[in-house]
């Protein structure tokens, strides 16, 4: 009876005629249909949460959406007292924040990852691997506390001196311009900050994943450390490092209580990045309290634009990492 | 070229004895730009330990003072400006909230994980939701929390409830990738002897691949093997436990199959099996049935 099946069933479970039916089949194919099934529900409930996330708080923002029209995300004009919903100054400035907090935290999460998985002695790398998740998970609030009380008026200091350095500066003066402690530049560094450990956690990960042989044929041809990685560690781990990347950017759109300390709360399409400014998640989290009616429907239409806003990302990101997967072909991953 | 290469640190290799002036000057370049470039990586551990070793220690410093029994453990005072016994109730349910949310995600996110690696893997529709996971990981916090206000306390009032609704949609993505993560890092020959002993699917699932991979899962860290190896040179010993992981562990785990013997598969039906048997001093009946040995030679 054991003998003689094939040694792997096909992964599709075809009908064994063959084989009686007895205690060896355990629950019967019955419990088997059913377990794939509720496996199965399991995976489509993702489907089934964005689906409904989408729909729902669409309808529910659907009177700020019919009052303002296009209006909504093309006008800069956001009033609730006179009813005037214009989202253009959150979505600038959420952008404009999450692109400050990439481009401080996308090198130095990198070169933490490097230092741990290519320089740190060994047996530094795995307390270091737990110190980095452990920074990972502290909350956002106590991020935004110290930046609100310790660093802001620290870094207000350094604006103004920078201020005062470049005015008349064409293009620097105009962005260190009216310089204050609240600011889009504040909120991007506090960013920074809160999402240097996933990226690294993330980016440290990807790097262990590279090929032990790849890495070792760079070493055996006399690379130096640098041109190992750079020839080695880097083509391997591109696709990861772009999903990475793209969480970090997720987490830095999304967060919300850090942001609206220090970000300032005051709409405004501007170049001054050392002045203060606003962020879509910032907004919902000051104004949803004590919002109600066209407002409240308006913060909702703010977490729609904001849901699509990351979605988009994210799938753009696994375009442009799967087309670079392809190239690479041959890899595992 | 000797001489020149006993001056050499060892990580730097001669590139095939560098005889001539240019080639010095190329390998002095290339050491230069592996200077900057080990430089670069160190500045950036400064430049991101500084903060984060600033923020813990000003936390610690102004909060550690008020962190008391009664603190944990007392009410939280009506009049926010007040100075209050404690935040014993804020502790409390941040506990539960989180309880009652991985109590909802986890389960759920481990059965659509085993969806995804043992029986989707690569058709189209695993593929979609292996994408929408990932897309879900990156929701933001507040669209989470502004979809739960929508869909239920909008009909049913705020509630503990509802915020544990809202956890559990963002933890759920999360559990998914990373189980399957895990899942995919069980060996196959694990699978392939169950099913070849008549199991089913669900049985084997449930009572092989699970069980492997459970410490993975609630520690959450596959990577922890990788974390084992060491610098060039040293990794040929590591490298066989780098790539068979779960095998390693395998002589500590209860055989995955345990109980299974009633079929009576374990008395001496498999003529191959008491040579595996014999070569084995230690493990007990059950792990000569799928012991290390038979395992280990598949991965």
């Amino acid at each position: 009876m054991i003998a003689t099946p094939s040694t792997t069933r096909p992964p599709e479970a075809e009908p064994r005629t063959g084989v009686p039916e007895g205690p060896l089949h355990g629950g019967s194919r019955l419990a088997d249909q059913l377990f794939r099934g509720v496996c199965l529900a399991s995976g489509l409930l993702v489907l089934v949460v964005l689906g409904l996330i989408l729909f729902s708080t669409t309808k529910e923002a659907m009177p700020a959406f019919r009052h303002e029209g296009l209006g909504f995300i093309t006008s800069k004009n956001w009033n609730p007292a006179d009813g005037h919903f214009g989202a253009l100054a959150f979505i600038y400035g959420t952008l404009v924040v999450s692109a400050i907090a990439l481009l401080l935290a996308v090198p130095v999460s990198l070169g933490l990852a490097l230092f741990i998985t290519e320089l740190a002695p060994t047996r530094f790398r795995t307390p270091a691997t737990y110190l980095i998740d452990l920074l990972a998970a502290i909350p956002s609030v106590v991020y935004g506390l110290w930046g609100i009380l310790v660093f802001g008026p620290e870094i207000a200091r350094l604006y103004t001196h920078l201020s005062t350095t470049f005015d008349g500066v064409p293009l620097l003066g105009n962005l260190t311009a009216v310089p204050q402690g609240r600011s889009f530049m504040t909120a991007g560094i506090i960013l920074a900050i809160m999402i240097t450990p996933i990226v690294t956690s993330i980016s440290k990960e990807v790097f262990a994943t590279v090929p032990r042989d790849q890495k070792e044929a760079a070493w055996g041809l006399g690379a130096t450390r640098f041109e190992m990685i750079r020839g080695a560690v880097f083509p391997y781990s591109r696709t990861g490092l772009v999903g990475a990347v793209m969480l970090g950017l997720g987490r830095a759109m999304g967060e919300t209580i850090a942001v609206a300390l220090v970000i300032g709360s005051s709409p405004a399409i501007t170049g001054h990045l050392f002045g203060p400014g606003d962020a879509m998640a910032a907004v919902v989290a000051n104004q949803f309290g004590e919002a109600s009616g066209t407002h409240r429907a308006a913060l909702i239409g703010l977490g729609v634009v904001l849901f699509v806003m990351t979605v988009l990302v994210n799938l753009l990101a696994r375009r442009v990492t799967s087309r670079a997967d392809r190239r690479l072909a041959g890899g595992k991953r | 070229m000797s001489t020149r290469e006993h001056h050499q640190p060892p990580p730097t290799h001669t590139v095939f004895g560098a005889r001539t002036a240019e080639d010095a000057k190329l390998l002095g370049r290339r050491r230069r730009m592996n200077g900057f470039f080990t430089g670069l990586v160190s500045a950036s551990v400064a430049i991101a330990v500084v903060p984060l070793v600033a923020i813990i220690s000003y936390a610690l410093r102004k909060g550690g003072s008020v962190i008391s029994v009664d603190f944990l453990t007392k009410d939280v005072p009506i009049l926010s400006r007040s100075v209050g016994p404690g935040m014993g109730p804020a502790i409390v349910g941040t506990l539960v909230i989180t309880g009652a949310a991985t109590l909802m995600a986890v389960p759920l996110g481990i059965m659509a994980a085993v969806y995804l690696n043992e029986y989707g893997k690569k058709n189209r529709l695993a593929t979609v939701i292996r994408t929408m996971a990932d897309v879900m990981t990156g929701v933001p916090s507040i669209v989470m929390g502004l979809f739960i206000y929508t869909i239920w306390v909008l009909r049913y009032g705020l509630s503990g409830f509802a915020g544990a609704l809202a956890l559990a949609c963002l933890m759920l993505p999360i559990v998914i990738r990373s189980t399957e993560e895990i899942l995919r890092l069980v060996p196959s020959g694990l699978r392939e002897a169950s099913l070849a002993l008549g199991a089913s699917r669900a049985r084997t699932i449930m009572t092989g691949v699970l069980p492997a991979a459970i410490p993975g899962i609630t520690s959450d860290r596959p990577p922890a093997v990788h974390d084992r190896r060491g610098p060039p040179g040293q990794h040929a010993r590591l490298q066989r436990r780098q790539h068979r992981p779960l095998d390693a562990d395998f002589p500590q785990r209860p055989a995955p199959l345990r109980g299974r013997s009633r079929t009576g598969v374990g008395s001496g039906a498999d003529p191959h099996r008491p040579r595996g048997v014999a070569h084995d001093p230690g493990p007990g009946r059950d792990q000569a049935l799928l012991g290390p040995a038979p395992l280990s030679g598949k991965v």
